[in-house]
């Protein structure tokens, strides 16, 4: 079979020694800035984009990869152990991952996160590797319409899932869409809710917000706890999974790993609306839902299958179509460019040992992540056992250093404590934060397709539900609705009895 | 630091029955207006052409009528069994945390990262209950050297590490 | 009395200032050369920058290097350049737009497009090409354009964002032949294609660079170029001024200016260098393979290059009604 001789010659490539190396290199660079909040990928590729001037173009892509990867591997540890999303992607991992950290069960947590983004991971090459063609076609017949769709739908699924009061979280999720329009708007070029200020003209920067609100705000709020009610459990607990986990833990894994193969190859936050709608799901099929936001390892398996394997198809687009569908694609444009390499549809047939060389290369960086990782479990497990009065200080440097390092700027840094402040009142209004951030990153997007897709339709709205994508999209949306009914009518009794 | 009264007997007439609530309802009323009064000085357009101001309108609008639901929602006309306790604010982790970071912020550009560092972890251990300097100290100068070796050194951050 | 103090203030102030900036300009470049970007990396200006950043690096002992600032359709890496000092060791990666057309449709510049930077040379070139989504019933740009005349409000063009070279070449194109064609902008080229691909806009416009690739797997219908001559990438593929619309020519072109108060012995040594960096097949083999071509000029023609090009798109950007607020 074909699929069989191309992996043979990816398998060729991938595996001489230099190419191990940088893919190794990647990794683990990757991994390190993963777990670093406020750093990520994109800031760490373009650093490193002239260096690979030296490297051969496997050899570059290669790390290049390995990095955007192997940040979601570390971004799910910062997750977890410090209720820090490290990566937009990682948002979701919060919420059970932090639970069960809190629970001691952080070993466990970092454990089936790692072999779920393993498995999630290879399944997703696997369809890489045998089916891009198709699903890129797929993914090209995504309209804007089709795109608000979506978008709706994700925002809706970030609200339903939110813990506490329905409303207040759809509140949330709309304060995040209007912060997420502040700068200049594409299709006009007119500032917004800039007040002037040069520094926002190209809107708040993703860091800024997640540090401020889920950095500041959250050690605010947990200072003012005593230390026995630390936020952090002293227990190490298990390293690895029970026979148990493995069990719950199984299903989640394969539907997430499906859900982020499906939704990384639209262009724009795939990684992360895959996590999203991953545990939207979980959560929808659990016999017991109440567990979720209370440390349920099924809330951590499904969404960290479905970004590892939402990062792997993201690469679809960019390899079939020589389309970058988000920031880190675009910058690996850049690196096969210097390279002379034009990305586009013609590199699969032109260059086949470093198409296929790449998408092996990304399952052997999956591999090397898992031997990586596993051990290091116990390691960052440890880190739990340090006292939160020496824990916290740390923490804020690296927030502080991450967001100044974005574009070296002050004002930076005085937003994110402004933010910080506002995330510790929201928090003490018992307001989720989690919806704030996907509306603010989903913001711009939204009215970005809004706006493109009446401008199509000529004004016309009955666009959203003449063409089909769209169409089933919105009556999932509808169906999600009309599922959450009974539970707004539950906190709305709960509100009512409760302290 | 000090906690609304809770569970007031209750009287008559108009009750705020849930502070929180009633706090969130009108932070979110408040983004909405000042939003909403921004957005109606840009250009609207039409559904076809949407302007600039289209679309915050119209989330500036929806937010609104969310903040007007929570807020209505804590309200209550008539008796109260029970009042939920209101949100208690701790001020000296907020200044503490606030102060270190604008610090940091203020002096990394200038005395470098070893010496901000050793402010921020100064001022940000002033936030916790037991303050232990000796400790802050020590955990200040690990810090600094931790960031300037993987920041400044392993990842090549543009940060400058010494004054000057 | 004020006025008077502060204005030979000033005068001292500058004289001070060139004579350290001639004292400077003796030992240039004593620190790494910058290249300002405005755009992120991984683009046709990044790209160019890259390769005689590469080139220069060796020409001048000194290494060269490239900051992306991008943002607010180009102006910030614009308004960066404009007030860092002038002495050679900022310079700026001057698209098209730049100093033609954002000028026309921003008021509140921070730079003047004139008398802010001292130009150096032109660096490289790219065409405009129209391209159209294959169930588009139409074979050329004609056809194209009877369709768009027969079935008015239907047909629509993506760009990579307004105001761009891009979109002007489209709204210019579109009062040229009077098609009507509707403007969908997007956020970048690779979405504005990807939308022709897949069929929600029915004609990309873009550089060739972008579009070469699609055109010549057969993913789109290659109509047109804006350029003199047909590029070699795309043989089969006629220019608009072929078509009936002589004088129709949209070039994306990048320069290198630098701080107008540089000395001219700057100037000189990196007009020099650049000239001989883009004679090198080296060079002109790294920008063919992204569909450009080396073209150095005189500071002159590149002066001569913006001035003629902000005056043509000047009044395609009044015609058509283009503002940004």
């Amino acid at each position: 079979m074909d699929l069989w001789a191309n992996l043979a010659v990816g398998f060729e490539a991938a595996l001489t020694w230099s190419n191990l190396l940088y893919c190794l290199i990647g990794v683990t660079l990757g991994t390190l800035v993963g777990v670093l909040p406020g750093l990520g990928p994109v800031a760490t590729i373009a650093m490193l984009l002239p260096i690979t001037y030296g490297l051969s173009p496997a050899e570059a892509l290669i790390m290049l990869a390995g990095i955007y990867y192997g940040a979601q591997y570390g971004g799910s540890t910062t997750a977890i152990l410090v209720n820090l999303p490290g990566e937009s992607s990682s948002v979701v991992t919060c919420l059970d991952g932090h639970a069960m950290a809190r629970q001691g069960r952080a070993g466990v947590a970092l454990g089936i996160a790692a072999i779920g983004s393993f498995v999630a991971g290879s399944l997703a090459i696997l369809l890489v590797a045998a089916a891009s063609t198709p699903l890129a076609e797929f993914a090209l017949s995504f309209g804007p319409a089709d795109y608000f769709s979506l978008m709706l739908l994700g925002l809706v699924a970030a609200v339903v899932l939110a813990q506490g009061d329905l409303l207040k979280a759809l509140a949330m999720a709309l304060l995040g869409l209007l912060l997420g329009l502040v700068g200049v708007d594409v299709n006009s070029g007119e500032e917004r809710f800039t007040f002037g200020l040069p520094q926002l003209a190209d809107g708040i920067s993703f860091v800024v917000i997640s540090m401020g609100i889920f950095g500041i705000g959250e050690i605010i709020a947990n200072l003012e706890r005593d230390e026995s009610r630390s936020p952090l459990s002293r227990q190490l607990g298990r390293l690895l999974p029970t026979r148990d986990d493995y069990r719950r833990a199984w299903k989640p894994v394969l539907r997430g790993a499906g859900l982020g193969s499906l939704l990384g190859i639209l262009p724009g936050g795939g990684a992360m609306l895959s996590s999203f709608a991953s545990y939207l799901v979980e959560k929808r099929l659990a016999r017991d839902p109440e567990r979720f936001g209370q440390g349920a390892i099924e809330g951590v398996a499904g969404p960290e299958a479905a970004n590892n394997a939402g990062a792997q198809t993201s690469f679809i687009p960019l390899l079939v179509m020589g389309l970058p569908s988000n920031a880190v694609m675009a910058l690996m444009v850049g690196a096969m460019m210097i390279h002379g390499i034009v990305p586009g549809p013609q590199v699969m047939g032109e260059r086949p040992e470093l198409f296929w060389g790449l998408i092996v290369s990304m399952w052997v960086g999956n591999v090397l992540l898992l031997l990586l990782n596993l051990p290091l479990v116990g390691i960052w497990v440890r880190l739990l056992a340090v006292p939160y009065r020496l824990l916290y200080p740390a923490i804020l440097l690296f927030c502080c250093i991450g967001v100044y390092s974005v574009n070296n700027s002050l004002f930076d840094v005085l937003l994110t404590v402004l933010f910080g402040l506002l995330g510790y009142l929201l928090i003490k209004l018992r307001c989720e934060p989690a919806p704030l951030l996907l509306g603010f990153i989903l913001g711009p997007l939204m009215e970005e397709h809004l706006r493109r897709a009446m401008l199509l339709s000529r004004g016309d709205p009955s666009v959203f539900v003449t063409r089909p994508l769209s169409l089933t999209l919105l009556l999932t949306l509808g169906l999600v609705l009309i599922l959450c009914l009974p539970r707004l009518r539950a906190t709305r009794q709960a509100a009512f009895s409760e302290d | 630091m000090s906690a609304v009264a809770t569970s007031r007997t209750a009287r008559g007439g108009l009750q705020i029955r849930e502070p929180r609530d009633a706090l969130a309802g009108a932070l979110f009323i408040a983004f909405a207006l000042a939003a909403g009064a921004i957005s109606a000085t840009y250009p609207l357009g039409s559904a076809m052409r949407m302007g600039s101001g289209y679309f915050p309108l119209l989330v500036s609008t929806l937010l609104g009528l969310l903040g007007a639901v929570v807020l209505l929602r804590s309200l209550s006309f008539g008796r109260v069994e029970r009042r939920a306790e209101g949100p208690a604010f701790a001020l000296r982790p907020a200044l503490c945390v606030a102060a270190g970071v604008v610090a940091f912020a203020l002096l990394v550009s200038d005395l470098g990262l070893l010496l901000a560092t050793l402010v921020l972890t100064l001022l940000c251990g002033l936030a916790h209950r037991q303050v232990r300097f000796a400790e802050l100290a020590g955990l200040g100068v690990v810090l600094a050297c931790f960031g300037g070796l993987v920041f400044a050194w392993g990842l090549g951050l543009q940060l400058p590490v010494l004054p000057g | 009395m004020t006025t008077t103090k502060t204005a030979l203030r000033r005068l001292l102030g500058l004289t001070a200032l060139c004579a350290s900036l001639l004292a400077g300009a003796a030992e240039w470049p004593s620190q790494p050369v910058k290249i300002v970007v405005p755009y992120p990396p991984g683009g046709a200006a990044d790209t160019v920058a890259r390769i005689y950043a590469d080139a220069l690096s060796g020409a001048l002992g000194q290494s060269v290097l490239v900051d992306n600032r991008p943002g607010a359709g180009t102006a910030i890496a614009a308004e960066y350049v404009a007030a860092a000092p002038a002495d050679g060791h900022t310079l700026a990666l001057v698209p098209t737009g730049q100093l033609t057309v954002l000028p026309h449709i921003v008021q509140r510049l921070k730079f003047d497009p004139e008398k802010s930077f001292a130009p150096i040379s032109l660096l490289a070139y790219t065409s405009v090409v129209f391209a159209a989504n294959r169930q588009v019933p139409a074979q050329s740009l004609t056809e194209l354009v009877e369709l768009a005349r027969s079935r008015p409000g239907e047909l629509s063009y993506s760009s990579s964002g307004s105001g761009t070279i891009i979109h002007l070449a489209g709204e210019y194109f579109r009062l040229t032949s009077g098609a009507d064609l509707l403007h969908v902008p997007f956020k970048g080229s690779a979405p504005a294609v990807t939308a022709v691909l897949g069929g929600s806009v029915d004609v990309a416009v873009d550089s060739l660079t972008i579009l070469a690739p699609q055109i010549q797997a057969g993913k789109l219908k290659g109509l047109a170029i804006a350029s003199r001559q047909r590029s070699p990438l795309l043989p089969d593929v006629p220019t608009v001024a072929e078509l009936g619309y002589p004088g129709f020519e949209v070039t994306s072109w990048f320069g290198l200016s630098a701080p107008a108060a540089t000395p001219q012995a700057i100037i000189e040594r990196l007009n020099v260098e650049i000239a001989k960096a883009a004679a090198s097949p080296a060079v002109q083999e790294k920008l063919a393979a992204q569909g450009l071509v080396a073209w150095p000029s005189t500071p002159e023609a590149f002066a001569e290059q913006v001035r003629s090009d902000s005056a043509k798109y000047a009044e395609v950007v009044a015609k058509s009604h283009i503002t940004f607020d």
